[in-house]
């Protein structure tokens, strides 16, 4: 896999803070609007209620003075701002009291206003009756500045107000919402980025109860479990690898004797499938044992040593065996490396003679060649067996891949090694058929005294 | 080779098999060898026979391998090889610093094993305890350090820091790890092993011997492992 991070993205118009805000949003206005409304005509028919009882009030007093029209000339100064006029049933006005002309009072009005001469009036009308008959109307003008002005500023103060809450909601919704999800963000960005076969903890502290810590708490819980439960696998791997190492010293220098004292075939092909069975139980116990860095026993050495090492234990294979004339000089656990040579060999070896029929015309060959590149050492093995499915190619060296055939551990072992060294294993197919393995050293960064 | 016949094994394993094939292979290649089962008999036998190296199964039915490992160290300074199946990562780490000299994991092969004693017999003559290296001689009980026959003059320390590398030529000690070794008792300072490693250089350069300590960048110090 690669190791590039992976972040997981969420478009900003799909995140959910911006919906919620939005949400928020929406809301505030559509309270703030309802609530804006209903105050607003609460205060109108407040204030209309006020003034058409005023209205009336007056309306009655004159309906009562008006009863004898004598009475009627000594009013205008007791009515003082108020003004009245008095229109017979054609709607003529027979008489006002007014230091000004007013003109006839039947007015359009304009939400219950009148607009005169700078004047804003509220004008009410009562019957004008004389003994309970209606001989004319009577009009009552009273100042109603105040109810405009305050109809005004209510639209005003109201609208303002539900503009400003609601231009609060979405930043600060949005602004929740972010610090609420941001441990949700941050759990998935590290989720993501879980190396499933070390599935480390995602490392946030410090959450709330609330449905994100919750649930992080639940992901974090996941990982621990698959954790332990990985523990106890690799416990059991490692423990059966162990109860393999004593008998198979045992059956693999027995065999050895045997095959020496007898040079018996069968003694012979006993003893390598013993050897077999005990490589791949190190390789069981090297993966059982997870992260290799702490066990490398690194010792300054000569690469060729090594490479010669492996290539000695296939003297009886089709092995052509190639080092350069220079010490290679690297730092490494000649015991893992050896291993690592060695799983790849042992797989070129087995590819060849496992298929010799269909290559029947080209003798079975491995190359184990070890070369300077730069700052490297380059072991490659090659091969002319039946090369490696490209389907196969970028996963072979993972662990318990197995389609390539084998049980996917010795060459997840050896790249395990590699990468221990600070190098790095890889696969081809030659343009010529067969595998290519290739295992990449730094050579040792040595100081001069 | 000059171990070869004279050297005596014991070999503390508690699988009987597993004994009596190591036993049986290392007495063919010419060793006298000695077998016990338990921690306690090993200590016991290796104060009564001395042998020249025990190979210590870090497994016992009885005792901490380690332990075992740490007091034959103290009592006879004996080479010690241990044969280590267990699953802890620390355990091989632990079983240098308890004074193992080298490690082998099972499964192992034989011709793997006759590898390792005879390059821990090639450095250290029976019964005697010092380290030979081409013309390097190192005597740990008496201190001595000489070359040739000019005999050369360490500090303790610098000593104790040439033992540890020579003990294993070609092994990688980072500076942490020698400073644990030779400085437990120190807050650990980048210097003190640098200095120390370059007083030794210049004192064994003095006596005609080059490029002993090799320095590997970002990994540590090794004795030079090239003849």
């Amino acid at each position: 896999m690669s190791n590039a991070f992976l972040q997981p993205q969420v478009r900003p118009i799909h995140a959910l803070r911006t919906r919620l805000a939005l949400a928020y949003t929406v809301l505030t206005l559509f309270l703030t609007g309802i609530l804006g409304i209903a105050s607003y005509f609460g205060i109108n028919f407040a204030l209309e209620r006020h003034l058409k009882e005023e209205t009336a009030s007056y309306g009655q007093n004159l309906q009562a003075r008006f009863d004898n029209p004598i009475n009627a000339l000594q009013e205008k100064a007791f009515y003082g701002e108020v003004y009245y006029q008095l229109h017979d049933l054609d709607g003529q006005p027979v008489a006002q009291f007014h230091s000004s002309n007013l003109g006839n009072l039947q007015l359009p009005t304009v939400n219950g206003l009148t607009h005169l001469e700078n004047r804003v009036l509220w004008i009410g009308k009562t019957n004008w009756t004389i003994r309970s008959r209606v001989i004319g109307s009577i009009y009552v003008a009273v100042d109603a500045r105040e109810l405009e002005q305050t109809r005004k500023f209510a639209l005003v103060a109201l609208t303002g107000l539900a503009l400003l809450a609601t231009l609060l909601a979405f930043p600060l919704g949005y602004t929740i919402g972010a610090r609420g999800l941001k441990p949700l963000e941050l759990a998935a960005a590290r989720a993501a980025n879980v190396d499933p076969s070390n599935p480390q903890s995602l490392g946030l502290t410090g959450l709330v109860g609330d449905e994100v810590g919750v649930l992080v708490g639940a992901l974090e819980g996941t990982l621990t479990r698959i954790r332990d439960r990985q523990q106890i696998e690799r416990g059991t791997l490692a423990e059966i690898a162990h109860e393999l190492g004593t008998p198979l010293t045992v059956l693999t220098a027995q065999l050895e004797n045997l095959a020496s004292q007898t040079a018996n075939p069968l003694a012979i092909s006993a003893r390598d499938a013993a050897w077999d069975i005990a490589r791949t139980s190190e390789d069981l116990l090297l993966l059982a044992r997870g992260e290799l860095e702490p066990t490398l026993d690194l010792h300054l050495l000569d690469a060729r040593e090594v490479v010669r090492a492996v290539a000695l234990e296939y003297q009886q294979s089709p092995l052509e065996f190639v080092v350069p004339p220079n010490r290679l000089e690297i730092s490494a656990d000649p015991v893992r490396l050896r291993q690592a040579i060695r799983n790849l060999t042992r797989n070129a070896v087995r590819a060849v003679t496992n298929t010799r029929e269909t290559c029947e015309f080209r003798p079975a060959s491995v190359q184990l060649k070890l070369e300077q590149q730069g700052q490297k050492a380059i072991i490659s093995i090659t091969d002319n067996g039946p090369g490696i499915r490209p389907e196969d190619l970028e996963f072979i060296f993972e662990r318990f891949y197995s389609r390539a055939g084998g049980s996917g551990i010795g060459l997840a072992v050896v790249r395990r090694i590699a990468r221990a060294h600070g190098g790095d294993a890889r696969a081809f197919n030659n343009h010529t058929g067969g595998a290519m393995f290739v295992l990449e050293l730094p050579l040792a960064d040595l100081e001069l005294e | 080779m000059q171990g070869r016949g004279l050297a005596k094994i014991l070999v503390v394993e508690d699988d009987e098999n597993l004994a009596g094939v190591l036993a049986g292979d290392l007495r063919l290649a010419g060793y006298e060898v000695l077998s016990v089962k338990t921690g306690l008999a090993a200590l016991e036998l290796a104060a009564l026979e001395h042998p020249d190296v025990v190979l210590l199964d870090l497994g016992l039915p009885d005792l901490d391998g380690l332990e075992v490992a740490r007091q034959l160290r103290a009592d006879n300074a004996p080479v010690i090889i241990a044969v280590t199946g267990r699953i802890s990562i620390a355990d091989r780490v632990d079983g240098l610093y308890a004074g193992a000299d080298d490690y082998i994991t099972k499964p192992f092969a034989l011709e793997e094993l006759r590898a390792r004693l005879h390059a821990q017999l090639r450095l250290r003559r029976p019964h005697n305890d010092a380290i030979e290296i081409g013309t390097l001689k190192l005597e740990p009980h008496a201190r001595k350090c000489s070359v040739g026959a000019a005999e050369i003059s360490l500090s303790t320390k610098e000593f104790e820091l040439l033992e540890i590398l020579a003990r294993r030529p070609g092994r990688i000690f980072s500076q942490s790890e020698l400073f644990e070794r030779s400085y437990q008792d120190l807050e650990p300072d980048s210097n003190a092993i640098e200095v120390r490693i370059s007083a030794i250089r210049r004192k064994l350069r003095q006596a005609g011997l080059e490029n002993v300590i090799r320095t590997v960048r970002g990994a540590g110090y090794a004795f030079r492992n090239s003849d």
